[in-house]
């Protein structure tokens, strides 16, 4: 039997007469990472204030680790972490400040210099955080968020803006976190991260959940595969052919094309979570 | 909220602080600047004054009299003379001692002296030397006509008797310099409030176990300490706290409890630092117009006991300079109090609805 890490129930949020969440339900595994996705506005950042019990919802429940998030706020924030999309941290202060700050408040004994060394931040483990760049200071968001050994982390938009580097860093710590039993509920929009990390996504949009299920099924079910063929006509011009693989003739079709045109290159190609979302929502992802 | 996190937050606001190079400057700079104003202006006061007198003939009871007081005579040629002198506050008083007058006084009938006080001169001063010249009178009447002088006296003394009291202008801007410490806090809780505010960072920590109502007693415990510690340290230094040092560092404390509701509604009026700067300066000089009243008497009315900084600055008056006791000054410490406790309730119930 799966244990559920959160289990939200009909969660609804309006703002004034704005409905920003509009009675979402859904199941998040132990040790899971679960990618939120949805285009801004869509109510990601309002579903995570909820579960995190900085709102209240105005409808409906959630559960985390068992307890509920209105009733036992206080006892449920003593066991997450949260990575905040914008840095919040205090400038003024060292990375060891920041992080010694938050292990006081949880009450933990962390290492927090084992744990800048996770995130690559060490050799400047001294200085003040106002000197970081962007990408320091996304790395010391999520290492603050995992200072009191939280068993649910909450990742907001964690490598928005950010270098390769500096994005291939954060994506490591999040499995490594996950290798450690941690569940991960991950809000993007970037569908390549989610489908890198996510063991399952959920799309949202205009408040509503229009799917959940894990990348790979979703691409099944929605997508459609492609051979995208490059061919070189009499002229030594190219063009472009396209041959869709889950048709009845797909053999009989490449086999033609082989023997009646001079094939230069052939790539298969899968849909990607972006054109799924489309698909079901009729909205782009991004902005 | 336990004295853990009491403890980790209090400590987090004391180096944002003093690692705000503006606050951590004011602080510091401003406190050695007051006690060595403090020091550098005079510690005594030149308790000799000069009377302007328009007399034809001037009696020598009277010169004596005044003379004994530290109090000397400058003859003027005329009415006219002795008026634009005053005007031009060459003198805090003159008198016009006409013959009519002398010989009034010697036939022992009801006489009406005239006498020209400056505009600007000090209350107490003028106190005083209505003292002293009624005194001085009646000198002058046994010595010419045997008898006690016949005079009505309409005017009336309220308040301590001044004469002898003057104070140097150290111990006068003494209570203004504390409050000013004081009223500063405005603008540095109000500041850390709102930046927290603004960078977002009073959010991270309400998903700790940090809560709305303990976040607040971190802030106000940390404004009051501070703005308490810089005020008592002045007075402490400057020899503020000789005289009823609980009364003293009571009144501090209730000072403080005002400021700290004060800076908890700035801080949630106001949009970023620029808005918390804009208001402080507001309150700040709102704050201070009482003070005129002590460096200046009479030129802030009674108006101006609406301010709470009224009562701060009167009580520290009266009982730094004047020795006043806890009975003298009870109602302003009422007053305090209860201004103290519903600024902070008010400042706090904003201030929540801003951050939920």
């Amino acid at each position: 039997m799966t244990t559920h890490s959160i289990i939200a129930q009909d969660l609804t949020y309006a703002y004034g007469g704005n409905t920003a969440v509009d009675h979402i339900s859904f199941e998040v595994g132990e040790g899971e990472i679960f990618g939120y996705l949805g285009p801004n506005g869509a109510g990601k950042s309002t579903t995570v204030k909820m579960l995190t019990g900085q709102i209240r919802p105005k409808h409906g429940s959630a559960t985390l680790l068992g307890m509920d998030i209105v009733r036992e706020t206080n006892q449920v924030q003593a066991f997450i972490g949260v990575a905040f999309e914008t840095a919040n941290l205090y400038g003024q202060m060292s990375a060891v400040e920041n992080l010694t700050l938050f292990a006081r408040l949880y009450g933990v004994k962390a290492d927090v210099h084992a744990l800048l060394e996770k995130v690559g931040l060490e050799g400047r483990a001294k200085e003040r955080v106002e000197g970081y760049s962007k990408g320091m200071k996304q790395r010391l968001m999520v290492a603050r968020a995992l200072v009191n050994h939280p068993r649910i982390l909450f990742l907001d938009e964690p490598t928005e803006g950010l270098d390769p580097v500096s994005a291939e860093a954060i994506r490591d710590l999040i499995r490594e976190t996950r290798a450690g039993g941690t569940t991960v509920f991950l809000t993007t929009h970037d569908m390549v991260e989610a489908d890198k990390l996510s063991d399952r996504v959920a799309f949202i949009s205009q408040g509503k959940i229009a799917a959940i299920d894990t990348p790979h099924r979703l691409k099944q079910q929605y997508g459609k595969r492609l051979l995208r063929v490059e061919v070189e006509d009499g002229g030594g011009r190219l063009a472009a052919r396209e041959i869709t693989l889950d048709a009845a003739d797909t053999g009989e079709t490449v086999k033609r094309l082989f023997e009646r045109e001079k094939v230069v290159t052939v790539h298969s190609e899968e849909a990607t979570l972006e054109d799924i979302f489309i698909q079901i929502t009729g909205r782009r992802l991004a902005g | 909220m336990n004295a853990r996190v009491l403890g980790a937050l209090l400590r987090k606001d004391l180096t944002l602080y003093f690692r705000n190079r503006f606050f951590a400057y004011i602080t510091v700079v401003g406190l050695v600047v007051y006690v060595a104003l403090y020091i550098l202006l005079p510690s005594t006061v030149d308790e000799s004054l000069t009377l302007g007198v328009y007399a034809p003939t001037l009696p020598d009871a009277f010169i004596g009299f005044l003379g004994n007081n530290d109090i000397t005579i400058d003859p003027q040629e005329s009415d006219e003379a002795l008026q634009q002198a005053v005007a031009d506050s060459k003198y805090a008083a003159g008198v016009v001692l006409t013959g009519e007058v002398i010989s009034g006084i010697m036939r022992g009938d009801e006489t009406t002296v005239t006498v020209y006080f400056a505009s600007d001169a000090p209350q107490e001063i003028v106190d005083a030397l209505r003292t002293v010249l009624r005194l001085a009178f009646n000198a002058l009447s046994y010595t010419l006509g045997g008898d006690p002088l016949r005079l009505e006296f309409s005017e009336q003394i309220i308040g301590p008797d001044m004469t002898g009291q003057q104070l140097a202008l150290r111990d006068r801007l003494l209570p203004l310099m504390a409050i000013m410490v004081l009223v500063m806090e405005v603008m540095g809780l109000g500041s850390l409030i709102a930046d927290e505010v603004e960078t977002g960072t009073l959010r991270a920590l309400l998903i700790t176990p940090v809560t709305v109502p303990g976040l607040f007693t971190g802030k106000a415990i940390f404004g009051l300490l501070q703005a308490f510690i810089q005020s008592a340290l002045l007075l402490g230094l400057t020899g503020g706290l000789t005289t009823e040092p609980l009364l003293v560092l009571i009144t501090l404390l209730l000072s403080a409890l005002v400021v700290v509701g004060l800076a908890f509604l700035i801080a949630s009026a106001s949009r970023g630092m620029m808005g918390v700067m804009a208001w402080s300066v507001l309150v700040i000089i709102l704050m201070m117009i009482p003070s005129y009243g002590v460096v200046f008497p009479g030129v802030a009315s009674n108006w101006a006991q609406i301010l709470p900084s009224y009562y701060m600055l009167d009580t520290l008056h009266q009982v730094v300079n004047f020795g006043a006791s806890w009975n003298a000054v009870g109602g302003n410490l009422v007053i305090l109090l209860v201004v103290g406790v519903a600024l902070m309730t008010a400042g706090a119930m904003v201030m929540e609805r801003k951050v939920r």
